[in-house]
């Protein structure tokens, strides 16, 4: 029987649209602009919120600033309605579970209080046989010690932390390119079984 | 979201103007855009407050501040505004927006560059006007309450008194029949009475694409209501109303998303009000994966909106909470 091991944001769910539409409420709220587009191009090549912003040419205090009002905004859960669920995904959900496979959410959200309404508004929660939140610190450290706890044979997730927490943990580990970071930017630092949807991955 | 044909829009990404942008219901609207097409999709609000004093001016593009849209200088400010900002589309959803738009309509002869999302002509015009709703629902052999002005026939002990032009229970109250003749003289012809429907209030989202065969209604019990909007519901399946949306949306000739009242129950309902958009609860039936305001966005920017619905297993509870946002 297969357990496989997901991460939410980008990997289930859209992340782009809630990061850049609380990223344009805070340059809003702080008098500022920036180009959003770029913005998220930059941070799937591997930046920050904060870096890709001073990239742009944003004076440090102000990216600073909104940087903070960003992270303090993006889980709140006026702007989780800006989540949606990706194309094909629960479909793959489904043929998993039809199959016989457990499936186990192991994501990182620094408001963990509202991450089983949102599951259940989208009409995910009752897919996981397990649902685990980490919060902030080493997110791949505490990832994987949920991946060994689970007993976990796959763990399938958008970002080079996913990847360590899988190597760590000592599981497999498949990318996707639907999230955080771009194919470009996975293959040279991940270089391990990229797809571009979940709906692509073999289990 | 992928978009199509991006040569079709005056500033090459599509522009759309939402009105009241201060209500619930253009904040809900500009979030399912937003959810769906991210910032591929440039949104314009207009509202009589500044930028600062409405929310959804921290998800649109742009905020502008107008006058009241009942005003005389409404008109010519929001001929300016769709030149200025090159609007693409107008969703009007204010009874005085719904009129300006009807009158730009008019004034191109249906050859204005500028797409209405208000369904139809048609719908639009009537939903600000309740008495000819009435009428035309009446018309049509569509179920509605008797609807007359204040001075005609009378419909028993009690009836409803409301504007004909009114949005949302606004002004709208219980008379008896002794009350209202002792308010008579002081009752214009903006003034109509209903009779009285007993039963559950239920407002039907419907979307309707006739040029691909394609419609979809759900039904919401409004559990609870406050000032006109509701807070609770039952989000559900229900063939009969769904019938009955198909029917108005055929008999007049609906493209896009609309929603409407109806009071009794099943076998019996009876249409009380009828909006030429999606309403201040549609983002309710969003919550239970039916999403007719992205629907209506992604109609006109012909992508496909068939993966915004999806079939309700069981009628699903959802409740709303206010929350607050800091504007600067």
């Amino acid at each position: 029987m297969a357990i496989i091991a997901l991460d939410l944001d980008g990997t289930l769910l859209t992340c782009e649209p809630r990061q850049s539409t609380v990223l344009r409420a805070a340059c809003v709220r702080n008098g500022a602009s920036i180009g959003l587009a770029e913005v998220w191009q930059l941070k799937r090549s591997g930046k920050s919120t904060l870096d890709a912003m001073q990239t742009l040419g944003m004076p440090a205090p102000s990216a600073s600033r909104i940087s903070s009002d960003w992270m303090a905004m993006i889980e709140q859960p006026q702007w989780l309605a800006l989540d949606s669920v990706l194309p094909g995904v629960r479909q793959w959900m489904d043929a998993v579970k039809g199959s016989g496979g457990k499936l186990q959410l192991i994501t990182a959200r620094r408001r963990p209080e509202f991450l089983r309404p949102q599951l259940r508004n989208l009409g995910l929660e009752s897919l996981f046989s397990w649902i685990h939140c980490v919060s902030e610190g080493s997110i791949s450290k505490a990832k994987a010690n949920c991946l060994q706890l689970t007993g976990a044979q796959l763990f399938i997730g958008d970002t080079e932390s996913d990847a360590l927490a899988a190597r760590t943990a000592g599981i497999s580990f498949a990318a996707v390119t639907t999230g955080q970071r771009s194919e470009k930017f996975l293959r040279e630092v991940v270089g391990e079984r990229i797809h571009t949807s979940l709906a692509n991955v073999d289990w | 979201m992928e978009l199509m044909q991006k040569h079709r829009f005056k500033s090459g990404s599509p522009t759309v103007l939402i009105g009241g942008a201060g209500t619930g219901t253009a904040y809900g609207i500009m979030t399912a855009i937003r959810r769906v097409f991210s910032q591929n999709v440039r949104i314009v609000g207009i509202d009589v407050n500044p930028p600062e004093m409405v929310t959804a001016s921290l998800i649109c593009d742009t905020l502008v501040q107008v006058p009241y849209a009942n005003s005389p200088e409404f008109g010519g400010c929001l001929s300016g505004i769709i030149e200025d900002q090159k609007i693409d589309a107008f969703l009007p959803l204010l009874p005085g927006e719904i009129q300006a738009s009807l009158a730009l309509a008019q004034s191109s002869r249906g050859e204005s560059p500028l797409e209405f999302l208000t369904g139809s002509q048609e719908l639009a015009r009537l939903s600000i006007d309740k008495l000819s709703m009435a009428q035309w629902l009446d018309a049509n052999n569509l179920p509605t309450p008797r609807t007359t002005n204040p001075g005609e026939s009378p419909m028993g002990e009690a009836l409803f008194l409301k504007p004909r032009a009114g949005t949302g229970s606004h002004g709208a109250r219980k008379v008896t029949t002794a009350e209202l003749e002792r308010l008579l003289p002081s009752l214009g012809p903006e003034w109509i009475v209903q009779e009285i429907c007993g039963g559950q209030e239920v407002t039907v989202d419907a979307f309707h694409d006739p040029s691909n065969h394609f419609f979809r209604a759900v039904a919401r019990d409004r559990l609870e209501v406050k000032s006109g909007v509701s807070t609770k519901c039952r989000v559900r399946e229900d063939a009969e109303l769904e019938a009955l949306a198909h029917q108005l949306a055929t008999k007049l000739e609906v493209a896009g998303a609309f929603c409407f009242q109806v009071l009794g129950g099943p076998g019996d309902w009876r249409i009380i009000d009828v909006n030429s958009r999606p309403g201040a609860g549609t983002a309710i039936s969003a919550a239970c994966g039916n999403d007719f305001a992205a629907a209506l966005i992604a109609r006109w920017l012909q992508s496909d909106y068939t993966t915004l619905f999806e079939r309700l297993a069981v009628p699903t509870i959802v409740t709303r909470q206010y929350t607050e946002f800091r504007m600067n």
